[in-house]
């Protein structure tokens, strides 16, 4: 249901209701006052026959006579005058016996000939006065009054719901310019809706929708340019192995043979971005977990990714690496560790010496691995874990330390980098331990 | 004829390089930006190959800046981003041809000699000149229709001169069609095989302009048999 029409049924119903009672209300208060003021209308027109024969001449009021005086008969209104004893002096109607031979004084509803009438009855010394009102002259006055009154209210009535119409369409005439913004807005248009102009209620909703669609912007920025760095990364070793075996199939000797190595070397080169590539996408799948709940000891982790890497010769290691236990299966502890062995001889001083330092607080476990070599400035530094970025060296998949980031955040732990003083790069894992 | 070739990756770069060596192409080879401007005023290629994705940039932005300098060599552009808008991106930025890595070697090839023929306002496949025809892409010469046998070198020196039409080379310009920057020439390997081109093909095949260079001589059109078909 729109909000247009809610409001307007809400609103529209609740004033009709108010409308209707208080009309109803006010036409009831109106016939109880008018039939009120023309009973005293009555009344005095009793009290003023009355008021005339005073002053009249008494000799016709014995009653001796007993004659009925007869006035021409006036529509809708009646009188007589009697004596105590019931003799007609003077009066209309002379007919109208069932209206005005009435002998208690006051008001009363009579009928003759099938019409209501109202009669009141005055008694004063020694004669009766009664006078009558046709009551059908009384309700169309009534009514006459009631529709004089009834159309301004009804008037009000339409222009209150026209009022409230325009009212609401007004009020939300900036919904109805944002529907039209977005019903015309590209599918693929991710820019921000203008919020200039915005009612303060709507202004939190469309916020927090600018908010979205920033984030959903960026989100596809970074799918972009991983897509487009995967395919770079994956594209380029393949031109060099079909490249070179083209090459191979066409010539003989020692250049096929090189040929055919630089084939191979491609495919291995291939082969490890993929490996690296499915690694980093099993982790954000959440395929690999923490696996064991057991605690890994970080010797034997370090032992065995020492030794995946040839490196055990240039690594040295403090005390506390024998006694640390981390909360992390043993075969991501590897992987992340192995990376950064990997990453420390590729880019640290040739034949350097690789510094494993580790130390426990709080059940924290900071492992920091260094290497020497050229500082790495620190604008680059922000942008090492970012995945394909290779900095100045194109050997490497540019994934290694995306993949020691996303292993140590999934184990509730953080990476930070140094570099400077001697130091070509000092990585920190901070780990939770046991 | 003398290629630039710009690319990072040395496995790619060595495999475009000895393929192209296959057709006769003297390829240079530089991994970057910079060394590709530094090449390109240093000698004068036929043509150059840019990848797009190099360490210290867009190859496109370098391309936009040759086109605005007025350099009009055609540019084959390599990439791996396959996406249609990125090809339309590569060509109206000012390349010629666009290939998608990963290509093929033969179609490189071809790529690259199409680009030369139109560079030349050429419209057959041959390059002629009288009644010597010269096919790049076949790597042989006709005289009056008769095959004549060349060593790679005579072939690529009779290229350079053929696509110069009637221009006068000099011998540095002709040692760079004929050698890439690492290969060692010895001091008369030019004079050495521009007399066996005019053995084979006739002492006027190549005039000798004195003190600026070579050019093509004028062929009569009924070339007398001496020498014409060796082997």
């Amino acid at each position: 249901m729109s909000l247009r029409l809610r409001l307007v049924a809400t609103l529209g119903i609740t004033l009709m209701l108010l409308w209707g009672i208080t009309t109803a209300w006010s036409m009831r208060d109106l016939s109880t006052q008018l039939e009120r003021s023309l009973d005293q209308r009555l009344a005095q027109s009793a009290r003023m026959v009355a008021g005339l024969l005073d002053h009249a001449p008494a000799a016709g009021w014995n009653g001796e006579k007993g004659e009925t005086s007869s006035n021409a008969a006036l529509d809708g209104v009646a009188c007589r005058i009697s004596s105590l004893r019931g003799e007609v002096v003077a009066g209309t109607h002379p007919d109208m016996n069932d209206v005005l031979s009435v002998n208690d004084e006051g008001y009363s509803y009579r009928y003759y000939n099938e019409q209501r009438w109202r009669v009141y009855t005055l008694v004063d010394d020694d004669k009766r006065i009664t006078v009558a009102d046709r009551l059908q002259e009384r309700e169309s006055l009534l009514a006459q009054v009631r529709r004089a009154a009834f159309y301004p209210f009804l008037l009000a009535l339409i222009g209150s719901l026209v009022a409230l119409w325009w009212g609401v369409t007004r009020g939300l005439s900036p919904v109805s310019k944002l529907q039209r913004r977005l019903i015309l807005r590209d599918h693929d248009d991710l820019s921000a809706l203008p919020v200039r102009g915005l009612p303060r209620e709507i202004r939190p909703l469309i916020d927090g929708f600018n908010a979205l669609l920033a984030r959903t912007r960026r989100m596809l920025e970074l799918e972009q340019r991983f897509t487009d760095d995967a395919a770079h990364e994956l594209r380029t070793p393949l031109t060099a192995i079909r490249t070179h075996l083209q090459i191979a199939r066409r010539v003989d000797g020692d250049p096929r043979r090189e040929a055919m190595q630089q084939a191979e070397a491609g495919v291995g080169r291939l082969t490890k971005t993929l490996d690296q590539l499915l690694l980093l996408a099993r982790m954000e799948s959440d395929e690999i977990t923490r696996g064991s709940l057991d605690p890994t000891p970080l010797a034997e982790a370090l032992e065995t990714a020492m030794v995946e890497t040839g490196s055990h010769d240039r690594c040295h290691w403090n005390e506390p690496v024998n006694r640390i236990h981390v909360e992390l299966s043993e075969a991501l502890l590897v992987i992340a560790l192995r990376n950064l062995l990997e990453n420390a001889m590729r880019h640290g001083l040739p034949g350097g010496p690789i510094e494993i330092e580790a130390h426990e607080t709080n059940g924290v476990a900071v492992i920091d691995i260094i290497n020497q070599g050229e500082a790495i400035p620190s604008e680059q530094l922000a942008h090492l874990t970012e995945r394909f970025h290779r900095g100045n060296h194109p050997q490497g998949s540019g994934l290694g330390l995306s993949i020691v980031e996303a292993i140590v955040t999934r184990a509730g732990g953080r990476v930070t980098f140094a570099s400077g003083d001697g130091v070509g790069l000092r990585v920190t894992l901070s780990l939770p331990s046991t | 004829m003398r290629v630039l070739l710009v690319e990072d990756d040395a496995p790619v770069a060595a495999g475009v390089e000895a393929g192209l060596a296959l057709s006769d192409f003297v390829v240079d080879t530089v991994a970057t930006l910079d060394g590709a401007r530094g090449a390109l005023t240093a000698i004068d290629y036929d043509a150059v190959v840019l990848d797009r994705r190099l360490p210290d940039g867009d190859g496109l932005t370098l391309l936009q800046q040759w086109r605005r300098a007025g350099v009009a060599k055609p540019v084959l552009m390599l990439t791996a981003k396959d996406a249609v808008v990125s090809r339309v991106e590569g060509l109206q930025g000012g390349a010629d041809d666009y290939l998608v890595k990963p290509f093929d070697l033969d179609e490189l090839t071809a790529r690259l000699q199409a680009l030369l023929r139109r560079a030349a306002g050429q419209v057959d496949r041959s390059l002629r000149h009288g009644s010597l025809a010269l096919d790049p892409v076949a790597r042989s010469v006709t005289l009056d229709g008769v095959p004549v046998a060349l060593v790679r070198r005579e072939l690529m020196l009779l290229e350079a001169l053929i696509r110069a039409r009637g221009g006068i080379l000099s011998t540095d310009q002709l040692k760079d069609r004929l050698y890439g920057i690492d290969d060692e020439i010895e001091s008369n390997a030019l004079n050495v095989h521009i007399y066996q081109l005019r053995r084979k093909l006739g002492h006027h095949v190549i005039e000798t302009v004195r003190g600026v260079g070579y050019r093509l001589g004028a062929l009569p059109t009924n070339t007398p048999s001496h020498g014409s078909t060796p082997s």
